[in-house]
């Protein structure tokens, strides 16, 4: 008799939950249904940064949230302070792990808090967070509060390649994140070195213009140094690797799905010389690198272990432990190569002559969380952080992980003192543009890359380059399949719409 | 009349008498669990039928709409040959690393409940890995198992004579047994606690009165000892396997389920599709159907357990 | 003669006595060694200077030990103290809450079987669903009652989580308790809940210690919960450290000053309860 009853308060919980599912999921709250201060009268003026002030003046007194990476931090708890101080708006700073950067703002999404108002994430997550209705386009805000020259102080490629989407302004760039190439310019013009060099493959001992030449120059300095120094190093660790990948891949010409029939050609030709690649650089490299992620790429190198590396620009500030960019990381050991660093664009072709790559690999930009109660007021913090005048100061904060991505941060005087080599730094950055290629931003791109990564450990691991291959485009094929061909072919099609649109802007 | 032990009539002096205080007295028993119930029961059934009420859509916020899809999120899990994958890889962690942790545990707390000197000190450190947030446990793993700068391979190549760089963590075989390690130097001293409260609890004159009688110590021990920390080993066992069957951190830290999937667990699965991919639907119908499966392999050994014992 | 052979026979008896106590003691010794080895590890690396992390050969011990990180971890990330406070408040109410709701409802199904099997079934199945599944509709649950990023939705989750194994366990070590003291306590006109508290308790002491102390490492370690339903206001030290370890940097100092100001109050106790684990020395009552 007990069991009767309680077998239908159960069921009736499960009706009143399924009906609450159903009708919850069933209404959807329109976007921009936030309260919106009537357009301001007068005209504004100002640079960026003033009318950033101006425009969060009127909501003095309210908050604005923001989720962002814990270790990249830094620079919005510092300058969150002097905007609460500047304009009355204070600055809530949620610190996640770098995981919990994406799911966060689903939840908070999903279940419509409101709670946040700015997402720090990467642009291949754009799509996602664009179909998912996390986010929200910023097109009217930045027509009508961004001036002109400001927006046009931002480096093309990495503008177009981290803010746009369908045409839409999706994001906001506050970091220059680029691969280019960091090398021990100590060793490249060492006497002996050039001699032997030159001697043993007739051609000068200078920065790789083919993946080919990336393997001989590093095959030689590591024999040179008697296993010193090794030639080359880079991430194969579970986590980043699909980051080298996507650089080799794409800068190759590789391309992650033929556009007309999104069959995914990954395990093609260029596919497999990438992945070859990657194998081979093992030869050379240091003892352990199949375990290395950035951690032990950064440390080996400012440690002087490493002659050749391309990741992301803080490892060529850390390497300088200039003085400008006081308090070096804690984590790093000191470094033991400053001044011995020089900069190069990395190479586009496996073999022979052709145009260099750089790929956008990570990168943070700010988002607008469609749910937000206070979108002027985000925007206007959003806007104050990119503005030409605070970029400059955040990207020379201590241990900023924020690289520079404006032309007038590329020419500051300030920056190009920082360390002798630094004009050559912000020069090679700056060219690193023009050959911009965008990262996996299309509909399924965090899964496509999880892919890739999968693909890069179990090549580590011991299977064969081609079965590996073939497995991951199986697994492409399937969630292209699940997403929604159609939906994801657009998507593509968006994709190479911005690699050409970078290539247009040059 | 065959009554089990330590099982209290309650109060049959109070029969036929009535009052709030003696339906109180009656129901006594209910009323102490009950606050447990409401606090588990609410909290807990809404996720629960939330669960099965969203595996029969397909809700996935990138793609529009959510449509009513029966059981194709089910049939999906069943195909799917990564899901069994990583069930295997749960199974195979789960029952090798509790079975290990077990018997060291037994072996620890037994060797702890005779006279040792220093005993407060062994206690206090074996306490210690339990305590080890999971992300620390996982990147300080990572380390010592690091090909080049962990000390493991160091000690072995001191052993071995020449340097030893073993990449533990990027082939399987290996990852597996650094994983299973790892786990057996977190759990066995959850293991070893909950047993060596179990035996302080029983009369050493029990065994004492055997060993009188002629019974060797190997016999006391499994005749008389065992049987009354029973309980306390199916629980601690029991615990111990849910815990297990839901490992994730280590895995998501040291190997990231590679090379490739051969390393992912369920939980590891569940978190890639519902917190990377959104996958709402898929990650609750493989939740549910991990609940029967654990649930219908516990139940079937804890009744089997329970029968053992005697009325 | 036979004084010969008995003096011989015990002679040989207390030899292997003796072996057999040593290897005991090197079998201990051993295990310490491998359970200590990397809670050595992590203490170390608490005070070795940036740059020791990633070494070959392995730095053991740091050249010149620095307490650096020990202020730093307040001012990078989340602030390492905050963090500190907020599981010390969350853990101990939990723990708390789960210990007397749950002794009660254990010695409920230890001495009058209530619910019998199935009640112990449902309860544990609890345990038996993926975090992940629940995630989200709990979220739904707390933010109706705006419950989000306050102590309250911690200490209520985490409670809710300890139950069924606290129950569990207690229940197993009430039932090796035999029935006899309690009843000679009733029929000395003890009540019920006073019999429990007064004579079972106590000599359950040790499963009672050992259930807490778990029920404290569950909540202290729990992950996924703390950071889906904390902001900014009751992130634990989980949380923190997890954003220790980023994309581009790990800070290995802050997060291993954190692990061992986590280990500290664990230790004290374990040496503080010792005296709780000796076998037999509860068990004095019962004669007679």
């Amino acid at each position: 008799m007990q069991k009767k009853r309680i077998m239908k308060i159960v069921m009736y919980a499960f009706l009143a939950a399924f009906m609450f599912v159903v009708f919850f999921n069933g209404s959807e709250k329109e976007e921009g249904t936030t309260m919106e201060a009537a357009a301001p009268a007068q005209e504004i003026k100002g640079n960026q940064k003033e009318r950033a002030e101006a425009l969060a003046k009127k909501y003095a007194g309210t908050t604005v949230t923001m989720t962002v990476e814990g270790i990249a931090a830094g620079p919005s708890n510092a300058f969150g302070k002097v905007f609460e101080k500047a304009t009355g708006v204070k600055i809530e700073v949620i610190e996640l792990p770098y995981e919990e950067t994406r799911s966060k703002p689903f939840t908070e999404h999903e279940a419509r808090t409101g709670a946040v108002d700015v997402y720090r994430i990467v642009p291949s997550w754009v799509p996602d967070f664009a179909a998912a209705g996390i986010i929200q386009p910023m097109d009217d805000l930045v027509k009508k509060y961004i001036p002109q020259d400001a927006w046009d102080d931002m480096e093309k490629g990495r503008l177009i390649a981290t803010m746009l989407y369908e045409g839409k302004v999706w994001a906001i760039c506050v970091d220059g994140d680029i691969f280019i190439l960091y090398y021990r310019a100590d060793i490249f013009e060492d006497p002996q070195a050039m001699k032997q060099f030159k001697a043993k493959y007739g051609y000068d001992l200078a920065p790789p213009k083919s993946w080919e030449q990336y393997n001989e120059i590093g095959q030689f300095i590591t024999d040179f140094t008697g296993g010193k120094v090794y030639g080359g190093a880079g991430n194969r660790a579970a986590g980043q690797g699909y980051f080298w990948f996507n650089q080799i891949f794409l800068g190759a010409g590789g391309k992650l799905f033929d556009p007309d029939t999104m069959k995914p050609l990954i395990n093609g030709e260029i596919g497999r010389q990438t992945m070859q690649q990657l194998k081979d650089e093992l030869k050379f490299g240091p003892p352990g690198m199949e375990n290395w992620g950035t951690a032990e790429l950064w440390s080996g190198f400012v440690d002087g272990k490493v002659a050749m590396q391309f990741s992301w620009p803080p490892s060529g500030r850390f390497a300088e432990a200039a003085s400008g960019l006081a308090n070096y990381p804690t984590w790093l050991p000191p470094t033991k190569v400053a001044g011995k660093i020089k900069y190069a664009l990395l190479p586009g072709p496996f073999k022979g002559e052709g145009p260099p790559a750089a790929g956008i690999m990570g990168n943070a930009i700010w988002t607008l969380s469609s749910d937000s109660k206070n979108k002027e007021a985000a925007f206007a913090w959003i806007m104050w952080m990119n503005s030409p005048e605070m970029a400059l100061k955040t990207s020379l904060y201590p241990n900023s992980l924020m690289d520079p991505y404006r032309y007038s941060q590329f020419d500051s005087p300030e920056y190009q003192a920082a360390w002798p080599n630094a004009k050559m730094y912000l020069e090679t950055l700056r060219e690193a543009g023009k050959y911009a290629i965008p990262p996996t931003k299309i509909l399924g791109g965090t899964e496509f890359d999880e892919i890739v990564d999968r693909l890069i450990t179990s090549v580590m691991g011991g299977q064969d380059i081609q079965s590996a291959l073939d497995d991951a485009a199986k697994r492409m094929d399937a969630v292209v399949e699940r997403l929604g061909r159609d939906r994801v072919k657009a998507s593509y099609k968006a994709l190479l719409e911005l690699q050409d649109q970078i290539r247009q802007a040059y | 009349m065959s009554r089990p032990n330590n099982v209290i009539s309650i109060a049959p002096e109070l029969k036929g008498v009535g009052g709030i205080k003696t339906w109180a007295r009656q129901h006594q028993g209910m009323l102490m669990v009950l606050p447990c119930l409401i606090v588990m029961l609410g909290v807990g059934i809404f996720p629960l039928i939330f669960s099965v009420g969203i595996s029969l859509l397909r809700w996935e916020p990138k793609i529009p709409g959510r449509p009513f899809v029966g059981l194709a999120n089910f049939r999906d899990i069943l195909i799917s040959a990564e899901y069994w994958t990583a069930m295997r890889t749960t199974a195979i962690i789960v029952v090798l690393g509790v079975t290990i942790e077990f018997f060291f545990g037994l072996g620890l707390a037994l060797l702890l409940t005779e006279k040792i000197k220093g005993k407060r000190i062994f206690m206090a450190i074996l306490m210690l890995p339990v305590m080890m947030v999971p992300v620390v446990v996982g990147y300080t793993w990572r380390i010592l198992w690091h090909s080049a700068y962990g000390p493991i391979n160091q000690i072995i190549g001191w052993f071995v004579g020449h340097r030893v760089t073993i990449s533990w963590l990027t082939h399987t075989k290996t990852a597996f047994f650094a994983l299973i390690v790892t786990e057996f130097w977190q759990w066995t001293p959850f293991m070893f606690l909950v047993l060596l409260a179990g035996l302080s609890s029983v009369n050493p004159e029990l065994g004492e009165a055997a060993e009188i009688d002629g019974a060797s110590k190997w016999q006391s021990f499994w005749r008389i000892t065992i049987p009354v920390i029973r309980p306390v080993i199916l629980v601690a066992v029991l615990i111990r396997t849910l815990e297990a069957l839901k490992i994730f951190d280590i895995i998501f830290i040291m190997t990231g389920g590679g090379p490739g999937i051969s390393t992912q667990s369920i939980a590891f699965y569940l978190y890639r599709t519902g917190a990377r991919h959104f996958r709402m639907s898929h990650t609750a119908a493989g939740s549910l159907i991990f609940l029967i499966i654990v649930a219908t392999i516990i139940s079937f050994a804890v009744k089997q357990f329970q029968d053992k014992k005697g009325g | 003669m036979a004084a010969d052979i008995n003096y011989h026979q015990q002679r040989t008896g207390r030899l292997r006595k003796d072996v057999k106590l040593a290897v005991r003691y090197i079998i201990l010794i051993a295990v310490v060694l491998f359970f200590l080895f990397p809670i050595f590890w992590i203490t170390v690396t608490a005070i070795k200077q940036p740059g020791e992390y990633y070494n070959f050969p392995p730095v053991w011990w740091p050249k010149k030990p620095t307490l650096v990180h020990f202020k730093s971890v307040q001012t990078t990330g989340v602030g390492g103290y905050t963090a500190l406070k907020n599981s010390f408040i969350i853990t101990i109410s939990s723990t708390a809450a789960v210990m007397v709701l749950g002794s009660i409802a254990a010695y409920a199904m230890a001495r009058f079987k209530t619910g019998g099997d199935n009640l112990a079934f449902i309860i544990i199945s609890q345990r038996m669903l993926p975090p992940i599944a629940i995630v989200f509709p709990l979220f739904l649950m707390m933010r109706m009652i705006r419950w989000v990023d306050t102590y309250q939705v911690m200490i209520l989750i985490y409670t809710m989580f300890n139950l069924p194994f606290v129950i569990w366990m207690l229940r197993s070590y009430f039932v090796e308790i035999p029935v006899e003291v309690e009843e000679s306590a009733l029929v000395d006109g003890c009540s019920r809940l006073g019999a429990m508290f007064r004579v079972v308790m106590p000599m359950a002491m040790p499963g009672m210690i050992a259930t807490a102390v778990f029920a404290y490492i569950f909540s202290w370690t729990e992950f996924l919960f703390a950071v889906i339903f904390s902001r900014t206001k009751v992130f634990t030290v989980p949380v923190a450290v997890s954003g220790y370890f980023g994309s581009e940097g790990q800070l290995w100092g802050e997060a291993a000053v954190m692990a061992v100001l986590s280990m500290v109050p664990v230790f004290i106790i374990g040496l503080a309860v010792q005296k709780h684990f000796a076998r037999g020395l509860t068990l004095g009552s019962v004669k007679g």
